[in-house]
């Protein structure tokens, strides 16, 4: 899996490319780390290039999120491929997440 | 990995014995979503079905084997092509060699308790019309599952899409 990172202003685009399993989401979380420990005050990922997500890859966007809610930043996911929204949507975050269709409406949730 | 395949007009069949190893879910899931969809399965529940072999795979590495990637895991996938008679069915059968868990303590957690882990047994039992666990007479755990499609209108869109894969 590649993970591209982007800063714009105050917020931070992380964008991983390729299926989120057991052995990627580990990577994952080390790339959102140094993020989540930066001032940053939004930390968008756009996984419009995840097809694939298991339930260690949710596992590691519910770990960002609450990291974000304690730092007082904003958490945005955005990108959702059916078979990643399908996943949340079976775990019921569909309404814990903010959601938003691609990063251009991420940037001003 | 040990593998054998079979593949008729009317069903499919896969029976493989791997590692606990997360470098095989890859191989795991990508052999489930062929069989789906050479069964007439849509692209959303061969990825459902994928998911569900994934996070059996790997409870199994984790609880049952407690992260050793020394030990093997045996599956079966059955697939029976769907017709305008018959919907497609899907059944998997995993084995493993793992201590016992007791069965009542296989449960999804509260949803409503948003933490990280702990949602592949709500997976499981959400995607698949059945999920059952036992204990295997010699020890080990044995997970059974299965799902079953809707009758299908057109069984040339079904052939047509087997001869795509």
């Amino acid at each position: 899996m590649n993970i591209q990172v982007e800063v714009l202003d105050l917020s931070t685009i992380v964008t991983p490319e390729g299926d989120i399993d057991t052995m990627e989401s580990t990577r994952l979380r080390e790339a959102l780390k140094p993020i989540l420990a930066s001032e940053t005050h939004r930390l968008v990922v756009d996984l419009s290039g995840v097809k694939y997500m298991d339930s260690s890859g949710i596992a590691t966007l519910i770990e960002a999120l609450q990291i974000c809610k304690q730092k007082s930043k904003q958490f945005v996911i955005c990108g959702l491929q059916d078979g990643v929204r399908s996943i949340i949507e079976l775990a019921r975050l569909d309404t814990i997440f903010v959601i938003k269709t691609n990063r251009e409406e991420a940037l001003i949730a | 990995m040990q593998m054998e395949s079979k593949n008729t007009t009317c069903s499919a069949s896969a029976k493989l014995s791997v590692p606990a190893s997360p470098a095989w879910y890859g191989t795991i899931r990508n052999l489930a979503i062929q069989l789906c969809r050479n069964c007439g399965v849509d692209d959303r529940d061969s990825g459902s079905i994928a998911l569900v072999l994934d996070e059996a795979v790997s409870n199994i590495h984790r609880h049952g084997y407690q992260g050793s990637h020394d030990e093997m895991i045996d599956l079966e996938i059955k697939g029976i092509k769907a017709t305008p008679e018959q919907p497609w069915k899907i059944t998997i059968c995993i084995k493993d060699r793992a201590m016992q868990i007791e069965l009542d303590k296989i449960k999804s957690r509260d949803l409503e308790d948003v933490r990280p882990g702990g949602l592949g047994v709500h997976l499981i039992k959400s995607i698949m019309d059945t999920a059952i666990w036992s204990h295997r007479k010699n020890g080990g755990m044995q997970l059974f599952m299965e799902k079953q499609g809707e009758p299908t209108t057109n069984v040339a869109d079904v052939e047509k899409e087997s001869k795509l894969l």
